[in-house]
């Protein structure tokens, strides 16, 4: 009796050790890292990278309180403004 | 007038309120973090500083959202006693009044994806238009 069987793809790739090494210790450190954070032992610290979301919103906020045109406002002022 | 039924009242940002309304898939953590921090602003929460390079953040503080996301904000109280704090927006605020400044990814990774991300809608619009 003949069975059929799925055909799998199958690829290959090719590191050099150097890749490999470097691979290998961000898989780690992500992993680890998230680990204890789990477990509360560590959390990453902030840092605002230049060009990030963040620092592009800091970076605006100082703009507009130059220019005199920065309002802070309640929850409920903030959502309505912009329904 | 703010209100809060915290120990800290909350005044929000522009950008800060820009941000919570893009992120709405994250809404539920950043309520759950903003909650935390009016309760206690300095529990669980990171004092930010001055990075070569970047942003003088003296005088304010992140607290963690998910790994790469943060919510960054500074407390009158604290801000006021800080003379280099650039983000002391607490004229007319009481001493307990948190203000938050914004929330997002802190590493550019992310900002390079959010790009792609866009070009790609972008893009799709363009050729969209031009077929019709």
């Amino acid at each position: 009796m003949m069975s059929t069987v799925p055909a799998v793809s199958q690829v290959a790739a090719t590191l050099s050790v150097a890749d490999l090494e470097a691979l290998i210790r961000r898989v780690v450190r992500e992993e680890v890292t998230r680990a204890f954070e789990a477990w509360g032992f560590y959390e990453e610290p902030t840092i605002v990278e230049p060009g990030s979301p963040i620092h592009e919103d800091l970076a605006e906020t100082l703009r507009m309180a130059e220019a005199g045109t920065l309002r802070i406002l309640s929850r409920e002022d903030a959502l309505s403004a912009d329904q | 007038m703010l209100t809060s039924r915290f120990a800290y009242r909350e005044g929000w940002g522009p950008r800060f309120a820009k941000a919570y309304r893009r992120y709405r898939n994250l809404r539920h953590l950043i309520d759950r973090r903003m909650a935390q921090v009016l309760a206690d602003p300095y529990a669980g929460t990171e004092r930010l500083g001055k990075v070569p390079g970047g942003i003088d953040l003296r005088g304010c503080r992140s607290i963690r959202v998910t790994r790469n996301f943060r919510i960054i904000f500074v407390v009158c109280e604290e801000c006021r006693r800080v003379p280099e704090c650039r983000f002391c927006f607490c004229e007319g605020l009481s001493d307990e009044t948190v203000v938050f400044l914004t929330v997002g990814p802190h590493e550019r990774a992310y900002t390079v994806r959010e790009e792609a991300i866009e070009y790609g809608a972008q893009k799709k619009v363009r050729e969209e238009t031009s077929d019709s």
